[in-house]
């Protein structure tokens, strides 16, 4: 029971100011979340490419008419959380309330107010209910193509978003619920397997119509009036259990740096410092984003909604019994940020990077800001970084299904060592709810034959607990196509703490082993792969947490024997000793005498302290908790976000 | 010979509980018996069972049986040391699975442990392109090395599975014969013969969780066998239930043991609810059975179950063999209500389970549990738990409900309890209104069948909420799994993966490959001793839109395949139906997906005979009490012995009925009547409905 030890009392004095009773409160909350991830659901099923229905990019919330966020689905992309609001903020900027009809729907992608990249595309529809605009919904799904130099629409290289295919203000795309066939052609002429693209965008008002006929079913039964209380009730239970943890935490200030490996576009590619000062007194929270570096040139920054997100995500990782975001925590935190950084992109800067650039840095600095207060009271909340995303796309013809296409992968790699227990490998980056590609499918819709899907020896972050494990990738194309990726993390690779290293970085490396290998790196742009070419790419591990040498050697044993960790790094990394005996039978020992030995005389050595791989992050190193956590004692507060019964 | 063999039964194995039941043939007559579970020699307890239902073994001509034991084996990791033998390259397909986390934000959760861990995943170099040519050919050395591997590290059983391996099976055929050279003693599954479908991940768990299994099924089923044969004298036809909604022959299990994951609520939902649902004349029905710490949820839509290719058997652990759909909540009898730092009543998913069980158990357990609030609203009557075997302490429910509920809001305990039971039963509908809206079928058509300790306890208000008008309370809630068991046919399924785009076929191609399947199925029925007049083959292919992620299975007609006109065209009213809508025609290309044979080999299925018991409903009639009813707060209340009922009887809510393995709670405005069967047949609809 999480809260079984809590006091009583004091809940009683928080809800008494509750407009409704707890029931109606309960049914309308559940059924919110319920109509979101049912649409969400719809989408999955239904659209055409597989990074949305396999993929499952794509995300669904419900907005009061001011437009303030009530609930999004549980399965859905955290980089999208905050985009719903400025999306229909946009939309009503354009469209006033006063002259939307029923039926009417807007379509916009425009990551300057949005906060994410083109390739987010949105519907924002009003919902009515007796001639009144109750409610609004917005969906966005990721299209993968929206046209640009490269399949993709992925640039690296651009230095503005005219680089970086459609840019489109909001739209009224559907009257009447019925597409403007003309507005749709103007925009599949300008991106690539428009024909799927026409699925994806049926797919998703589908998802959208399933949230109005939801929401006009609960104003039916309870009255319209109780549902837009109920809006407001989510808001102040949200504020409630936010304020309730954040009273717990220490007031203080504290301030964390990670970078981002370069500015692709500028003399000499110098890195880009992304820097948050924390401040909590009292029940205030300020996130101080003021010293992070300018605008880059090249394409890596994000607009300020795309800090807001980040932001958040890192807030939600932290307390994640807060499921769903809504407005009421987000009018609890102050957010400051300097026009014309990298994390608040000005116009024309490029941002078709955001997610691997700045998105990633934002979330994991946020989180290692809120390592500082939470070290004290809830030890097990403290994260180093994890695997983050790396945007790859091929495309070309293929000569098999005769078809162009566009083939879109996001990695998966280590996630973060947490205080007492290791990270966990080959999973989704931290701000994704997605699932992978399965291989054999990739390979029938995709000129490509993979050979390698195997994780990455040595590339966890090392610590008392360690960091998850990169993954392998390798294939061979089978026709001319198109590479670009839009990666970050080779570096500057995800951080450790307390003493524990940063793991392993990235790496894309075109026909490795011979005369033609060419590491293109993670900023690679429209490289022309020829057919029987060899494709190897690697994620990035998870960062570790505390001295290396303090790990429990049955643990280094035990990676030694799964082949996750080498003998040679076990010897290196964590002064054990491993006498291989018999590998056929896993007969492997701990030498004893020569892991005591080890372990004296590597006690004194300095691992270099820096931000590339394996090294001490200078900011994460003085990190210290309160107390070590057991996994019993953080058994008891595991809450999974997702309504009950799912 | 001796006597007629006139009794077909049925058991089940519960984690509590050994259920039997057998039916006569030709009198009808119906014999049940309710025994301890005897982990580990299971089978103890069947043929205690069998005896205490007094079931002549000598006269019996076929025993049903549903083996929880590989699905226990998963669930607590007790399954044998096993291998994985994989293509070089790619050793974590297994582990990285479909890398999906279950929430975005909590990063504290651990997925389970994977089945086979890493060290015990070895390469095998060979490789096949997606369109079966031959890129790397199998290095016989490699599989040599591998099993010597696992000779020296005591492996029992092996799993193999090559990518692409469904295009050209031979290089795992062949790795199973070296290995069967290699290793005579070690179980070996090759993904070709257990799922020869696309998707590497799938296949592999799939192929792995057989292996995993199959050493212990057989041990179990040559125990079974050997002792209902020296115990209980029976040597006839012994089924064992699936998955599918089906039976299978117990070579077929031992062969295949991945077929009976999950089985016993499947034959429940089918056999007992969907049998007992269409008696009382629904053909869609919601199969709900609620028990302590679960409830397992199933559709049965126009008479068939709806199936799911993907059954997770843990998280990120999908068996993917053709499964009924099975949804889990955790709102059973022991999930706790509590509140959180939001001043917010959450009921579940924690739950109390058997031990310490719900606070009136008087077990040490002080948490609210959902049998403290219905004992509180009045619902469960306290003297009569278990039909009075078990002694309870009403008490401490009130206790527990006021302490950790109503002080903490200042309700009475009373309104404590109405609004946990709100909340409990509020979840419950959310979860199955989504199993139905999903599949794009109206929830209002359906009626729900509550079985298990707990169903009817919340059946009627759920049906309220939805909006459907009819709950159906069998008889025997408590044997659902065990009488399902007789109610079901020999099913097995076939199938050949094609991925193919509609303009791209050869016909065939096509037609040799489905006729290759039918043959595949038919030899298969016959091994079951099935004869081709009880066969029924159904031949299906599996179309979507190019590159969509799910797609529709669809029936073809008898005859050579000419063209996929009438194919396509019920493929575009399924996506109608379900999806609402049709892409504008030559936008984008249908696929063929799989095609796929079903072989339902017809058995005898022992009818239920009409129940005769006559007298007055007076007559039934206990002590009335006061019970809560939502809208009606605590009303005075008809309370009804069950056995006592007689056929035919009309009543009307509130009511609730007794008997000792259920309750069944009926509110005010609802029309009941007894059917000849027994079985309650309750209208909730206040508007008339139906």
């Amino acid at each position: 029971m999480a809260d079984k030890n809590e006091n009583i009392k004091e809940k009683l004095d928080e809800i008494k100011d509750l407009k409704m009773d707890l029931i109606t409160f309960e049914v309308l909350r559940n059924a919110f979340v319920a109509a979101c991830y049912e649409a969400s659901r719809t989408i999955e099923r239904i659209a055409y490419h597989p990074v949305i229905g396999r993929g499952r990019d794509r995300s669904n919330g419900i907005l009061t008419p001011d437009p303030y966020l009530v609930a999004h689905g549980h399965t859905d992309s955290a980089a999208h959380y905050a985009s719903f609001e400025p999306r229909v903020t946009e939309v009503i900027k354009f469209f006033p309330k006063e002259e939307m009809k029923p039926g009417d729907i807007f379509f916009s992608s425009d990551p300057y107010t949005d906060g994410t990249h083109v390739n987010d595309t949105s519907l924002v529809k009003p919902i009515f209910f007796d001639d009144e605009i109750i409610a609004f919904t917005c969906s966005v799904i990721h299209w993968p193509d929206m046209g640009g130099p490269n399949p993709g629409s992925f640039n690296p290289e651009a230095t503005s978003f005219m680089a970086e295919g459609l840019r489109i203000p909001p739209i009224k795309l559907f009257e009447d619920n019925k597409l403007d066939e003309q507005l749709f052609r103007f925009i599949s002429y300008n991106i690539r397997s428009a024909t799927e693209r026409r699925g994806d965008l049926q797919a998703q008002f589908e998802g959208t119509n399933l949230i109005e006929r939801r929401i006009q079913e609960l104003c039916e039964k309870y009255g319209a009036d109780t549902v837009k209380l109920g809006f407001e009730e989510q808001f102040n239970y949200s504020e409630r259990m936010f304020l309730s943890d954040i009273e717990a935490l220490p007031d203080g200030e504290w301030e964390f740096g990670d970078y981002g490996d370069q500015d692709t576009m500028k003399p000499g590619k110098p890195p880009i410092k992304v820097h948050c000062k924390l401040i909590k007194k009292g029940k205030k929270l300020i996130f101080d984003w003021s010293e992070c570096d300018p605008q880059p040139i090249g394409s890596w920054g994000g607009s300020r909604p795309t800090l807001i997100a980040g932001n958040y995500l890192g807030l939600m990782i932290c307390f994640p019994r807060l499921f769903p975001l809504n407005h009421g925590i987000m009018r609890n935190v102050e957010i400051i940020s300097k026009p014309g950084t990298c994390v608040h992109v000005l116009e024309p800067g490029p941002l078709s990077g955001y997610c691997s650039g700045a998105f990633d840095k934002i979330e994991a600095v946020s989180i290692a800001c809120l390592a500082g207060p939470l070290s004290k009271v809830q030890p097990w909340r403290v994260y180093p970084a994890a695997c983050s995303l790396t945007n790859m796309c091929l495309g070309g013809y293929n000569p098999r299904t005769k078809k162009d296409f566009v083939q879109y992968t996001y990695g998966i790699g280590g996630e973060n060592a947490r205080t007492y227990a290791d990270g966990k490998e080959l999973i989704f980056m931290r701000f994704c709810n997605a699932m992978t590609v399965p291989q054999e499918l990739e390979e029938r819709w995709f000129p490509i034959i993979f050979n390698n899907y195997l994780a990455l020896k040595d590339s966890c972050g090392h610590g008392k607990t360690r960091g998850g494990f990169a993954l392998i990738r390798e294939y061979d194309v089978q026709a001319d196509e198109v590479l670009t990726i839009h990666g970050d993390r080779e570096k500057f690779p995800p951080f450790g703490m307390a003493g524990g290293t940063n793991a392993g970085g990235c790496k894309l490396i075109v026909n490795p082993g011979t005369d033609r290998e060419q590491d293109v790196g993670m900023y690679a742009t429209g490289i022309q792969l020829k057919k029987g070419d060899h494709v190897y790419y690697n994620t990035a591990g998870g960062g570790g947490f505390g001295d290396p040498l303090e790990r429990d050697p049955e643990l280094v044993l035990k990676d030694v024997m799964d082949e996750w960790v080498s003998i040679e790094a076990a010897k290196e990394w964590y002064g054990v000793a491993i006498k291989e005996i018999d590998a056929d039978a896993l007969d492997f020992q701990i030498d004893e005498e020569a892991t005591k030995k080890l372990r004296e005389e590597l006690k004194n050595r300095k691992v270099d302290e820096g931000h590339g791989p394996h090294q001490v992050q200078p900011y994460g190193k003085d990190i210290k908790l309160g107390w070590e956590p057991t996994e019993e004692e953080v058994g008891r507060h595991i809450t999974i976000s997702r309504p009950p019964g799912w | 010979m001796g006597k007629d063999k006139e009794w077909i039964v049925g058991t089940d194995v519960g984690g509590t509980f050994t259920d039997i039941i057998g039916i006569n043939i030709k009198t009808g007559e119906q014999r049940i018996g309710k025994v301890s579970t005897t982990p580990p020699t299971f089978y103890d307890g069947i043929i205690n069972g069998l005896k205490k239902a007094n079931l002549p073994g000598e006269e019996t001509k076929s025993l049903r049986h549903g083996a929880t034991v590989s699905t226990n084996a998963v669930e607590e990791r007790k399954g044998v040391k096993t291998a994985l033998i994989t293509t070089h390259g790619f050793r974590d397909v297994l582990g990285g699975g479909r890398a999906e986390r279950i929430s975005a934000f909590e990063l504290d959760w651990d997925p389970p442990e994977i089945i086979v861990p890493r060290r015990n995943v070895l390469e095998v170099r060979e490789r096949v392109s997606p369109w079966g040519e031959v890129l790397i050919p199998l290095k016989e050395e490699d599989v040599r090395v591998a099993a010597r591997k696992c000779k020296k590290r005591g492996i029992e059983s092996i799993a193999v599975v090559y990518m692409d391996s469904f295009m050209h099976p031979e290089h795992e055929i062949r790795t199973k014969k070296i290995l069967e050279e290699e290793l005579p003693d070690v179980d070996v599954s090759i993904s070709w013969d257990v799922r020869p479908e696309m998707m590497e991940f799938e296949r592999t768990t799939t192929t792995v969780l057989n292996a995993y299994v199959a050493p212990i099924m057989k041990k179990y089923m040559a125990g079974l066998r050997e002792r209902v044969k020296t115990d209980w004298n029976f040597d006839e036809s012994l089924l064992i239930t699936t998955g599918t909604g089906g039976v299978v022959g117990i070579d077929e299990a031992i062969r295949f043991p991945a077929l009976t994951f999950h089985s016993s609520p499947v034959s429940g939902a089918v056999g007992f609810a969907g049998y007992l649902g269409s008696l009382a004349g629904f053909d869609n029905l919601i199969a709900f059975e609620t028990g302590g710490t679960t409830n397992n949820v199933s559709m049965i839509y126009k008479g068939e179950p709806a199936m799911t290719r993907e059954w997770k058997i843990l998280w990120n652990v999908p068996c993917c063999l053709p499964s009924v759909d099975t949804i889990y909540m955790g709102a059973g009898g022991g999930s706790v209500s509590w509140v959180d730092k939001g001043g917010i009543l959450n009921v579940g998913p924690h739950s109390q389970g058997a031990i310490p069980g719900p606070a009136c158990y008087g077990m040490g357990g002080d948490e609210p549990t959902n049998t403290d609030t219905q004992i509180v609203l009045g619902r469960i009557n306290p003297d009569y738990f278990l039909g009075g075997d078990m002694k309870v302490q009403p008490d401490l429910s009130f206790k527990a409900l006021k302490e950790k509920i109503g002080d903490v809001y200042g309700w009475t305990v009373e309104e404590a309890a109405a609004n946990v039971y709100m909340v409990a039963m509020t979840n419950l509908m959310l979860g199955i209104r989504l199993q139905t809206v999903s599949r794009g079928w109206d929830p209002r058509d359906f009626a729900i069948v509550p079985y298990g300790g707990g169903g009817a306890l919340y059946a009627c208000d759920i049906a309220r909420e939805i909006g459907l008008s009819h709950v159906i309370v069998p008889s025997l809630p408590g044997y659902a799994s065990a009488f399902g068991a007789l109610r079901v046919d020999v099913k097995l399924d076939f199938v050949k993966p094609l991925f193919t785009l509609e303009t791209q076929v050869d016909f065939d191609e096509l037609n040799k490959d489905m006729d290759t399947l039918v043959d595949n199925a038919v030899g298969a029925l016959r091994k079951e001793n099935i004869e081709e007049k009880d066969m029924v083959i159904k031949r299906q292919i599996d179309v979507k839109y190019w590159s969509q992620s799910e797609y529709f299975t669809i029936d073809v007609p008898p005859g050579e395949i000419k063209d996929l006109e009438d194919i396509t065209k019920s493929f575009l009213t399924a996506m109608k139906a379900q999806y609402g809508y049709n892409m504008p025609s030559g936008y984008i290309e249908v696929e063929i997906v799989n095609l796929r044979v079903l072989a339902i080999g017809l058995i005898p299925k022992p009818d239920i005979v009409e129940v005769k018991r006559e007298g007055n409903i007076k007559n039934a009639l206990k002590e009335p009490r006061k019970v809560w009813f939502r809208d009606y707060d605590f009303v005075d209340t008809d309370i009804y012995e069950r056995e006592r009922m007689p056929i035919g009887a009309t009543f009307e809510g509130p009511a609730i009925i007794e008997q000792p393995d259920t309750t069944t709670v009926i509110p005010p405005e609802s029309k009941c009547k007894i059917d000849k069967y027994g079985t309650i047949v309750i209208n909730v609809d206040q508007t008339g409905g139906r």
